[in-house]
């Protein structure tokens, strides 16, 4: 034990070393207080849109080449690309000339995600150009997920956005998707908070998923779009749908 | 290299400087990684970004990912217990967090900078305990030497960053981020528990022998 004065001298250096510490350690990210993973249902705006009309059709979507929509993300492998996580929000962009990816994908980063991460290399199918796709937008809370992490893949394929949007779970070694529907609760209300027209699972892309997915889509838009404002309690009852989760595997690499 | 030894040889670091440098080696080529990975997503070959070239790259982050999650949650104790060093237990973790703020531009305190500091709290505080274990050879270090002042106030230092920060972190994030944070909350046990026992000894210490007595630190 050193003598009193020199005891002092090392008890100030370690109050200069906290106070350097406290200013060196950042702040937490400035998440919206909505992002808590609950969805105003009763909010749900109707959709109407005459450029994309396969959002009203009452038909399951259950072909990669019916719609812009890409239904699945994809993993490359040895034999080709295999499915691995449903596609389950949607944001039709042919009536916002003046949204892009970019803007959709802001919507995450303005919550604090981080655009560049440790992730997996995911596909979607472009219907267009008869080839998949690399993601071309993404977004994750953290850059690794230590103990898992909300994490979003996007495709802008013919003015229409879809987006993958996922809870991983704590990497176990790797990661696996603890929730869809987290993912897309969040995701609404991201979208929500920031003003824009969600309507919860409101396209049905016949793509239930183990552990918690549906198999619905929810819509998203921006509100600057005409004719979409009026709020249709009717709406709500398209998240009613979706209980049908079938027996798909359990993990899902993400 | 006089310097470098003698920082490598530096208690904060490690008791035995071949660990140390083993652990700053595996830093090195965790970091190298890290940087492979991120140059598969911004690189490109004929127009295609280098990633889609090779599934290796999927691999790489499927590694990388498994490797940077023990680096924050496990290996800055098992250093800490293996070579002391309370400096490099609690940078350990910090490392490919940091690094990965840098390559995204982005520097906030999210879920893995706050593991990060939790667990590098407890490594610093498991290292000042696993110091003194290996220099008297008993688990009752306390009461066969004296404690070392330097190491107990730097380890003092980082664990008020750290639980401050922590602070921080559970009043401001979103529920479901504090969820995925709260089973990492029962490790501030060792760090309270090690530190506060630890001045405890030296109150005791100080009160028994006056403070200008003559140097009992080895």
């Amino acid at each position: 034990m050193t003598g009193r004065r020199p005891f002092l001298g090392k008890l100030a250096t370690a109050g200069v070393v906290t106070a350097a510490g406290l200013v060196i350690v950042p702040s937490p990210p400035e998440s919206p207080a909505t992002v808590s993973g609950t969805t105003d249902e009763s909010a749900d705006s109707a959709i109407e849109s005459e450029n994309t009309p396969w959002l009203e059709a009452d038909q399951p979507i259950t072909d990669e080449d019916a719609t812009p929509i890409a239904r699945y993300q994809f993993q490359a492998t040895k034999t080709g690309f295999e499915p691995t996580a449903p596609i389950n929000v949607v944001v039709p962009l042919a009536d916002a000339p003046d949204v892009d990816l970019e803007t959709v994908i802001g919507v995450f980063e303005d919550a604090g995600w981080t655009r560049e991460f440790e992730e997996y290399t995911r596909y979607a199918w472009d219907r267009s150009t008869e080839r998949y796709v690399l993601q071309e937008a993404t977004a994750a809370e953290t850059y690794y997920g230590t103990s898992g992490r909300l994490h979003v893949r996007c495709w802008e394929f013919e003015n229409v956005v879809s987006i993958q949007a996922h809870e991983d779970d704590a990497a176990r070694p790797f990661h696996v998707i603890d929730s869809y529907d987290r993912g897309r609760r969040v995701a609404e209300a991201l979208f929500r908070a920031n003003g824009w027209g969600v309507s919860r699972a409101a396209i049905d892309l016949d793509n239930a998923e183990h552990p918690d997915h549906d198999g619905y889509a929810s819509v998203v838009w921006p509100t600057s779009r005409e004719g979409d404002r009026e709020l249709d309690a009717d709406a709500a009852d398209t998240s009613e749908t979706g209980s049908d989760i079938d027996d798909g595997p359990e993990v899902n690499p993400t | 290299m006089g310097l470098v030894t003698d920082l490598l040889e530096h208690p904060l670091l490690g008791t035995d400087s071949r660990r140390t440098r083993y652990a700053i080696a595996f830093l090195v080529g965790l970091v190298a990684l890290v940087l492979a990975s991120h140059a598969g997503t911004v690189l490109t070959v004929g127009g295609a970004p280098l990633e889609t070239t090779s599934q290796g790259f999927d691999l790489l982050s499927a590694v990388i990912i498994v490797i940077v999650v023990a680096t924050i949650t496990v290996v800055p104790i098992a250093y800490a217990g293996w070579n002391g060093g309370p400096g490099l237990a609690f940078a350990i973790p910090l490392v490919p967090v940091t690094l990965g703020e840098f390559i995204s531009r982005r520097y906030v305190l999210g879920l893995d900078m706050m593991i990060a500091l939790t667990v590098g709290a407890v490594g610093a505080a498991v290292a000042l305990y696993a110091t003194d274990v290996r220099a008297t050879g008993c688990f009752r270090v306390w009461n066969a030497r004296s404690i070392d002042e330097n190491l107990l106030v730097f380890v003092t230092s980082v664990s008020l960053v750290a639980s401050l920060s922590a602070i921080s972190f559970v009043r401001s994030v979103p529920e479901h981020v504090f969820e995925l944070y709260t089973p990492f909350l029962v490790l501030w046990l060792v760090p309270t528990v090690i530190v506060c026992t630890y001045w405890g000894v030296w109150v005791r210490a100080a009160v028994g022998t006056g403070r200008d007595h003559r140097p009992l630190e080895s």
